[in-house]
């Protein structure tokens, strides 16, 4: 791939992009995938609230999208089609897994905590850290959090979740209320987020 | 108007869902059915807001992308899979959940019948006298930390039948090139080996065998109980379930046990893979 192929994919559109690469161009294909791959990855990682799952359930997701592509009908954005791929995936991560509830083991190599989290926006709270949270959404049926992590880590609007997981939107906001309500209850009664709560459906 | 009897009405969910949408931007009153919320109602509800934004801000923190080889490494064998998609639709389905629930029950009269010419095979091949030690659980690679030299008996990139008497190979073994990690080679290997192993004949010969490369000292995690479909002496480093077409299958990942293995909870374990070579092992069934 040139230098000037790629700049100009990185000026192109996601339709104009997804249209080469259902044509057979990878270097279409690789900006578009490119392009999208941290969101997807952070909705992996919310999803499953574990890092090594939520890159086995981001490859199932990318390889699932590149071999779904000649399906693609476009009636839905490529973001959307694409979350709920992907979502798909994080469901499918976690029922393989048997995912439970569990206890977040002092050397867990999974915890949160990275370079990259240091100073993280409107964490001044010391109950609510990554590690929590965390736990906290691992305690949350995968439908509610679905609806959460779509909402307040990538900030789709009601109607993009609505499309995502194929619910009407009364439900959706329903789920992220219910959701927001079940993990504060969580984060208050366990600050230290480990997996001790008892489970909480809302 | 006095403010005193003004209590709040609301039910919880009520509450809860103006203060969720008034985070969101929305109106509240969208929650309240045309109530109108008393003065406590109002206070009740920007508490419950207040509290709700910490969750929020909480979910809404950054996460740390994969480093910069594995994204790479990811993208890259997605993108290979390009030109390979079987718009048949046999390959793991992208379907919404309210879909995927029926699947579930079709395979259950499959299941049963995979079940019962499992102990069928079971039972011929042991009145034959053929040994089955391949099936042994390799509970002694179970915690703490253990080192097993690779032997003979390491299977190798053949699909030769030793994983039990009912299996034969499917087609000469494939070798899948090199990978990031065990997860991006099972998925490779589940894609090359489903067309053309996986997808007819009776199960008892549904199983295929690739290979493939990935760094040494790969790490992943997995099921202890899984370790049970690989051969003896090796170490199972990825393991996944899944669908193609209507079929479930397994896919494993395994290596010579020479990594050491660490025990970092009850349910899972952290297993270090020293080396380079790793085998697939695509089961049908389960």
């Amino acid at each position: 791939m040139t230098a000037g192929r790629g700049r100009a994919h990185a000026d192109r559109a996601d339709p104009e992009l997804v249209a080469a690469a259902q044509a057979g161009d990878r270097t279409a294909l690789d900006e578009l995938l490119g392009r999208h791959y941290d969101r997807l990855h952070a909705l992996c990682r919310r999803m499953t609230g574990d890092e090594q799952d939520a890159l086995d359930a981001t490859q199932e997701a990318l390889i699932a999208i590149v071999r779904g592509l000649p399906r693609y009908d476009g009636r839905a954005a490529f973001t959307t089609w694409a979350y709920r791929v992907t979502t798909n995936a994080c469901l499918d991560e976690l029922r393989r897994r048997g995912r439970r509830p569990r206890p977040v083991a002092p050397d867990d190599t999974s915890a949160p905590l990275g370079p990259g989290d240091v100073g993280a926006p409107s964490l001044d709270q010391s109950s609510v850290d990554r590690l929590s949270i965390d736990a906290a959404l691992r305690e949350l049926s995968p439908e509610f959090r679905a609806a959460v992590v779509l909402r307040d880590q990538l900030g789709l609007d009601y109607a993009e979740i609505a499309e995502v997981l194929d619910l009407p939107p009364g439900t959706v906001r329903s789920r992220i209320a219910r959701g927001r309500r079940a993990l504060a209850t969580i984060l208050e009664r366990n600050p230290a987020g480990a997996g001790t709560v008892e489970e909480t459906t809302p | 108007m006095n403010d005193r009897p003004s209590r709040p009405t609301l039910s919880d969910d009520q509450l809860d869902l103006a203060a969720s949408l008034a985070i969101d931007g929305q109106d509240p009153a969208d929650a309240l059915d045309g109530h109108m919320p008393t003065p406590a109602e109002r206070r009740e509800i920007e508490a419950r807001t207040a509290r709700l934004r910490s969750v929020v801000d909480a979910v809404a923190a950054p996460v740390a992308p994969p480093t910069t080889e594995r994204r790479a490494a990811q993208l890259e064998a997605a993108a290979a899979a390009l030109g390979r998609a079987d718009p048949s639709g046999a390959v793991t389905p992208i379907s919404t959940r309210t879909r995927r629930r029926p699947r579930a029950r079709a395979v259950a009269p499959w299941a049963v019948a995979a079940a019962i010419a499992a102990v069928i095979a079971v039972a011929v091949s042991a009145l034959t006298g053929q040994k089955h030690e391949r099936y042994a659980a390799t509970s002694a690679a179970e915690g703490g930390t253990a080192t097993v030299a690779p032997t003979t008996t390491v299977a190798p990139v053949a699909g030769v039948p030793q994983y039990g008497a009912q299996s034969k190979p499917a087609t000469a073994p494939t070798d899948l090139g090199s990978f990031a990690d065990a997860g991006a080679l099972a998925a490779r290997a589940r894609d090359a080996l489903s067309s053309r192993a996986l997808t007819a004949g009776p199960a008892a010969t549904q199983r295929a065998t690739a290979s493939g490369t990935v760094p040494a000292s790969t790490s992943t995690t997995c099921s202890s109980a899984l370790r049970r479909l690989a051969p003896r002496d090796t170490t199972v480093v990825y393991d996944a379930e899944a669908v193609l077409g209507t079929n479930p299958v397994r896919v494993v990942v395994y290596a010579p046990a020479t990594g050491a293995q660490t025990s970092t909870s009850t349910s899972r374990t952290l297993v270090v893979v020293d080396t380079a070579t790793c085998h697939v092992l695509v089961d049908r069934p389960l």
